[in-house]
């Protein structure tokens, strides 16, 4: 379990990261989602030590971060640090020698799985090639804690679709993946939970399944003018003509029925996609 | 645990010792050709021949001094080891050091090697001096990657410059200080010659030969040797404190 409360981390005059909170359970995925500059790197190099926070606590386990933590820990940065003058193999070999949980069949698998030829050198593999290599270096001991940030960079969307999956298989495992990503596809399938960061605050987060709910939308089409709607003016209304979309807040069944008590000719409850919850949560007065 | 580390030291040995050797048989190739002459220099102290010899090792010292330095692009790996940082920066100093003696021995051997093909090796003298001027030779090596890691520990991109700046700042000290300049002037740079490796080697007597008449260091050369590998040892654990508490 990754448990972070109130980090808060400042560089001279900006505030990357502001007393976040987060807890991703063993067994579960999360997503982290959030514009460019959100803080999301950040937050993931507190997690690991790279920056000291100013404040704050993480725990993995219920323990600090300390360096036996990185024997349970995996990790895949945004861009893939390799050892360019190293082979596929020889990364590999380091693997071994430095995680004392390493699983050479799965690193096998894994290489096989990415069609990686362990001679050639890192310098000399594509994008995608070292992401592969990257995340072979931090599956490969069946870690129980993964940060991944931007993991299927660079991937084909085949290679994309196996990342996942494997994520997906390690939570099932009992592994507390945190993955942050820009492609808002791969979150909404691999993650149980998101957080939605913007100026280094969480704005958003939870189980995925309760913000889809109680982000639904009711619209209702009224004949002629639209009648007075009481208590449900006070929810975040959208109005064109006579059709009216109210932002449920998790009560979209209750708005329908009292829509269609005052008189609206047509109602609909509308689900709405991560990415709808996404560019909410980050939309900052248009400037998208 | 140590195999980055030690592949990069195998590397860096693997080239020097050819470009050394390749040198030899350069200069083997020209004299024996008929292209240079070999005069009878008596004979030489096998002293003398380490202390010259410390210029292979501090070529050494500068390659291997970038090697904290050089893991700034993969800290992701290295910092993520189940290790304490300070003790994985503690491998990379000794085997770091290690491949400096290495490097050290490659190159006396390569001038041994040099002097039995003109047929000098007999003329190689082993004075009581030898083992000490060994230990200042290989000392002034170790003092130079201290103080050029030392330097670089908290750089990411700069950190190669750094080190090959470290020969054209040592040679420049040494260098200025026998100009003749006002006396506040050569009193600075007196001092900053006990922070310049190639000062400790230079004007050294030992087993009675002087390789210089003029020396910034006015030193013995047995403090000089422990005054450089005291030197040596604050500089380098300033760098690996500097490197396992930067941030990235």
């Amino acid at each position: 379990m990754i448990a972070i409360s109130g980090l808060t981390k400042r560089y001279r005059d900006v505030l990357a990261v502001d007393e976040l909170s987060l807890e991703v359970p063993s067994g579960s995925v999360c997503g982290l989602l959030g514009r460019n500059g959100a803080g999301k790197t950040t937050t993931f190099k507190c997690l690991l030590g790279f920056v000291r926070p100013d404040r704050g606590s993480i725990r993995f386990d219920g323990a600090p971060l300390a360096p036996q933590t990185f024997a349970k820990l995996g990790y895949v940065p945004e861009r893939p640090a390799l050892y360019h003058w190293l082979t596929v193999a020889e990364h590999l070999e380091l693997a071994r020698r430095t995680q004392p949980a390493y699983d050479r069949s799965r690193a096998e698998e894994l290489l096989a799985t990415f069609r990686l030829d362990g001679r050639k050198k890192a310098g000399r593999l594509s994008k995608g090639q070292q992401t592969a290599l990257a995340l072979i270096f931090a599956l490969a001991a069946r870690p129980s804690i993964l940060l991944l940030d931007e993991p299927a960079s660079g991937l084909d969307p085949v290679l994309q679709r196996v990342v996942l999956d494997l994520l997906i298989d390690a939570a099932a495992n009992g592994a507390a993946i945190l993955l942050s990503s820009h492609q808002i596809g791969q979150i909404d399938r691999a993650a149980d939970r998101v957080a939605i960061m913007r100026d280094g605050k969480v704005v958003v987060s939870g189980e995925l399944d309760a913000l889809r709910e109680s982000s639904r939308v009711v619209e209702a089409t009224f004949a002629g003018t639209v009648p007075d709607l009481g208590e449900l003016a006070a929810m975040k209304l959208e109005q064109i003509g006579t059709n009216v979309r109210i932002h449920a807040n998790g009560r979209a069944e209750a708005v329908a029925a009292r829509c269609g008590a005052l008189g609206a000719v047509g109602v609909r409850v509308l689900d709405r996609s991560l990415e709808d919850i996404f560019l909410d949560a980050v939309d900052d007065g248009g400037n998208r | 645990m140590y195999y980055v580390e030690l592949l990069r030291a195998r590397r860096v040995l693997f080239w020097y010792t050819i470009s050394v050797f390749g040198l030899v048989a350069l200069i083997a190739i020209s004299v024996l050709g008929g292209h240079g002459n070999i005069e009878d220099a008596g004979t030489i102290p096998l002293s003398e021949l380490l202390i010259a010899c410390t210029v292979g090792a501090y070529v050494v010292a500068t390659i291997v001094s970038t090697s904290l330095v050089s893991e700034s692009a993969t800290l992701p790996i290295t910092w993520t080891r189940p290790v304490p940082r300070d003790r994985i920066a503690w491998t990379f100093v000794a085997i770091d050091l290690a491949t400096i003696l290495a490097g050290y021995l490659v190159i006396v051997a390569a001038v041994l090697v040099c002097l039995a093909i003109f047929g000098l090796l007999g003329s190689v003298q082993v004075g009581p001096g030898a083992w000490g001027a060994f230990l200042l030779g290989l000392g002034s090596a170790v003092m130079w990657y201290a103080l050029t890691s030392a330097a670089s520990s908290r750089l990411s991109a700069h950190g190669v410059r750094v080190a090959a700046l470290s020969w054209f700042a040592f040679l420049v000290i040494g260098s200025v200080w026998a100009a003749p300049l006002p006396a506040p002037i050569h009193a600075v740079l007196t001092a900053l010659n006990y922070l310049n490796p190639i000062a400790y080697i230079n004007g050294v007597v030992v087993d009675g030969h002087v390789r210089s008449s003029a020396h910034a260091i006015a030193l013995s050369p047995s403090w000089r040797t422990a005054l450089e590998w005291i030197i040596a040892a604050v500089a380098v654990t300033v760098a690996v404190r500097l490197w396992s508490t930067r941030e990235a």
